[in-house]
């Protein structure tokens, strides 16, 4: 199938990547897995939080979609896609939106029917005024959750008035502000074809989803409008947060590396080094018991990208835990990393990508990113060569950035409830 | 995909192409299990669509059987701290060589060890499994951290509501040890001990009621063979598993400083063994698991009372529950309590004819998608083995979806009462 790491033995026939632009400029593209037993498909929007200058429509507009169209009614819409058998999976992030599901290829038609209906939603007041309370506890669910109020905290502090540092939800402000005026408007702006994409993986009949994808949106208009791209100056200054809560965590972000950027592979392995399991991080934080977790991540978004901190330990330990974390920081930074450490993370990420990927639903998603990120088809064999041409040298080149010198840190510090 | 996740983690367990006729499986296929002379049972699914093995070993060391709160999960920790030839670190390097993917965990019921590795490196994966379990260097030195990272977990609960709920609802609605929590208490942890731990890891973790389960692109005989040169030397007892014992219709609230109130509420559903499993299977659909499902639709599409709302069902040797959720402002809770036990009390008059197809549907629809993930089978078969005894086919749950009817669910939703679960709620005021 892909590569010569784990490779099933059923798969003689092989994975073949098609793309399709329409007229008014929807993109359909499939990785077409002649012997899988499934479909995936997914509708996805190049918008997200950050397209969004009010706060919380984006994520607003999602919810809405799965109300109904004209005429028809949200319980309507529940039960026409249990009726092939299909859960639809959806969220918005800072970059896109999503809309997925799998079941049988025998439903394919009736799936992108049901998928592409969903983004055309008739948007009733009442239906609006019920979603909003629904979304005034998804805040207030984010509330109770420690972590959650300490990274939107970090990330607006990072980002300061880039739209990255915009919350998903918005706030219960700006969720007041947002009625059928703010989400049609949205709607014909970010959900026109020109930034929409369907993804299809799994047994795909191409030809139909080609014929029944032009048909089903032959009257939609593209959109003139176009992400922002302001410049960024990420800050250095946190925020210090005092919570009902009892453990203190502290979050450390970093400027990274943007997803077009060929050093963005680089530096997610150079973040399992220092942060997954079995890293520095752990044996220098986590093995004596002084913290229950410390781990690093890279993330790319569309322009940029930035290291992800994280430590959680005993309300009174947490400077000592920093002092530490910065440490191994500055060590690596100086220092750089040893080969056996960076080929251990290379093969395990080769392992995790030959493994990981065994349905189309679990596909999709990675398949659909890239394409977004990207505009360009990553096979596994891609995403496999990519972490295999990670090397000392390219490591060493990407710490001379000296990208961890300066982390904005945003701690929580716990109250007793 | 939450949802699907559960679902399939709690209810399915079908591999398809077992180690069909491999001499050493006593009985191929369907039973396709194979038990050592000292009671360990290993248990294999062929599948030649996956590019990988996983491997899930059970151990019955779990929360129902500790002898002092949390030791299982001290346990649980400290085996990671170095085995066999290599230190902690060692252990740690060894599995990274090899790319293997693993995880532990610990549930009232046992220690689920998980791998995932190439199939030419199940032997050495294996192998290091097998130090884990039957050579764990248990260093005192290793100890205190380890004693703090389980107090660091139990203190974390306190920054999960719906955690603490679940915790809360289940050590109410057990009256046996079913419902401890598999965290411990503090209470517990500070009596555990070095020596304890370690006399209570020589005792439970024990080849009578283990279970070793591979899936993926591997051989049945050659499994077998590997299995039995890495585990046929251990040895151990038989832990008696406690009679289950459960209380109904309990009310409680807990004092929580929150923004959110929880509301869970737990009833008892048939065991997976047990007559109407099957029916009330599809009432789980209908309820919270098809996308028009009664809970959404009631309180969060018409009232707008919560963001999540659900219904899950788990399952033990000889018991099943149902437990629904829902999180809500503390003005809310009230009515969204009641629009919940409306809801249940409700189901007492039967689906529709629509509900019933549409379930039906979404079941069969899983049932083909769990199909083509070899890897979620190892689980599926330490589930069906530990509760049944047994590993159903996959066309055995197929056909008894299919048989079931609108009437024989009507009918088991009219005789099987929902109207007096255990309530607990936590939140920052006591509900009226």
């Amino acid at each position: 199938m892909w590569s010569r790491l784990g490779q099933p033995r059923s798969s003689k026939l092989r994975q073949v990547f098609l793309h399709k632009q329409l007229a008014n400029g929807l993109t359909i593209i499939a990785e077409s897995w002649p012997d899988a037993h499934s479909i995936a498909l997914g509708a996805f929007i190049k918008s997200g939080a950050r397209d969004d200058a009010l706060g919380g429509s984006a994520h607003f507009l999602e919810h809405l979609c799965f109300k109904g169209q004209l005429g028809q009614s949200a319980q309507q819409v529940n039960a026409a896609f249990d009726a092939i058998g299909a859960r639809v999976d959806a969220f918005t992030t800072q970059e896109l939106t999503a809309y997925s599901a799998a079941t049988l290829p025998q439903f394919q038609t009736d799936l992108l029917e049901k998928l592409t209906g969903l983004l055309r939603p008739a948007l009733r007041p009442d239906d609006i005024n019920v979603e909003r309370l629904v979304i005034l506890e998804e805040l207030a669910m984010y509330r109770d959750d420690p972590s959650s109020v300490l990274f939107d905290a970090a990330q607006a502090s990072f980002y300061q008035s880039h739209p990255l540092g915009r919350s998903v939800l918005g706030t219960q402000a700006s969720l007041e502000q947002i009625d059928s005026g703010v989400l049609k408007s949205y709607l014909h702006d970010w959900y026109a074809p020109n930034r929409l994409t369907i993804v299809a993986c799994g047994r795909v009949d191409w030809d139909a989803l080609v014929a029944e994808g032009s048909k089903l949106t032959a009257d939609w208009q593209p959109s003139i409008v176009q992400r922002q791209y302001p410049p960024l100056t990420p800050s250095t200054e946190g925020q210090h947060l005092t919570l009902s809560a009892a453990r203190a965590q502290a979050a450390l972000l970093m400027p990274g590396f943007a997803g077009n950027d060929p050093r963005c592979v680089t530096a997610s392995v150079l973040a399992q080094i220092i942060g997954d399991a079995n890293s520095r991080l752990y044996w220098a934080l986590v093995d004596d018991g002084l913290c229950d977790e410390a781990s690093l991540e890279h993330t790319s978004e569309d322009g940029s990208g930035a290291f992800y901190g994280s430590v959680s330990t005993d309300a009174d330990d947490l400077p000592e835990a920093l002092e530490r974390y910065r440490s191994v920081l500055r060590d690596v930074q100086e220092n750089g990393v040893t080969a056996n450490e960076l080929s251990r993370t290379k093969k395990k990420l080769e392992v995790s990508l030959a493994l990981r990927f065994e349905t189309p639903a679990s596909r999709l998603l990675t398949l659909a990113e890239d394409w977004l990120a990207l505009g360009e088809y990553r096979s596994v064999a891609d995403l496999l060569e990519e972490v295999q041409s990670v090397t000392l040298e390219t490591v060493g080149a990407l710490l001379a950035t000296r990208p961890f010198d300066q982390p904005c840190i945003t701690t929580l510090e716990p109250v007793q409830r | 995909m939450v949802w699907v996740a559960r679902w399939l983690g709690l209810h399915w367990q079908a591999p398809t192409v077992f180690c069909a006729v491999q001499s050493r499986f006593l009985n191929p296929d369907p039973a396709n299990t194979y038990t050592l002379e000292n009671g360990l049972v290993t248990l294999c699914a062929t599948s030649n669509r996956s590019a990988g093995v996983t491997i899930e070993i059970f151990i019955p060391s779990g929360a129902l059987t500790e002898p002092i709160p949390g030791c299982s999960s001290v346990l649980e920790e400290w085996l990671w701290r170095g085995a066999g030839a290599l230190d902690s670190r060692g252990l740690e390097d060894a599995l990274d060589d090899l790319g293997v993917q693993r995880e532990s965990e610990v549930s009232v019921d046992g220690l689920l060890l998980s791998f995932a590795c190439l199939p030419e490196d199940l032997a050495a994966t294996l192998g290091i499994a097998a130090d884990l379990v039957l050579r764990p260097h248990l260093e005192t030195s290793d100890f205190k951290p380890v004693l703090a990272q389980a107090m660091a977990a139990l203190e974390g609960l306190q920054d999960a509501p719906d955690s603490l709920l679940f915790t809360a609802l289940s050590e109410t609605y057990f009256v046996s040890p079913h419902g401890r929590s598999p965290f411990g208490t503090i209470k517990g942890l500070a009596k555990l001990t070095s020596r304890s731990v370690k006399a209570d890891f020589k005792r439970r973790c024990t080849p009578h009621g283990s279970l070793i389960a591979a899936s993926g692109q591997l051989e049945g005989d050659q499994f077998a063979a590997l299995i039995e040169e890495s585990f046929g030397a251990w040895r151990g007892e038989i832990i008696p598993e406690p009679a289950v014992q459960t209380r109904a219709g309990f009310q409680q609230h807990i004092q929580f400083d929150s923004a959110q109130t929880q509301i869970g509420l737990i009833y008892p559903v048939p065991a997976l063994d047990a007559p109407g499993y099957y029916e009330s299977r599809i009432m789980l659909e209908v309820l919270s698991g098809s996308q028009s499902n009664r809970l959404f639709e009631a309180v969060r599409e018409q009232r707008g009372l919560a963001y999540s709302v659900s219904a899950s069902t788990g399952y033990g040797r000889g018991y099943g529950t149902l437990e629904v959720y829902a999180a809500t402002a503390p003005a809310r809770a009230s009515e969204t309590l009641e629009v919940l036990r409306e809801e249940l009390t409700r189901l007492a008059a039967g689906i529709t004819n629509d509900e019933f197809n549409r379930a039906q549907i979404g079941i069969l629809t899983s049932l083909a998608l769990f199909e083509e993930a070899p890897s979620a089978r190892a689980a599926a078969m330490i589930r069906d083995t530990r509760l049944l005894g047994r590993v159903r086919p996959l066309e055995e749950i197929r056909a008894a979806i299919q048989a079931v009817t609108l009437e024989t669910v009507n009918a088991w939703l009219h005789d099987y009462s929902l109207e007096r679960p255990g309530v607990v709620t936590l939140g920052s005021a006591a509900l009226e």
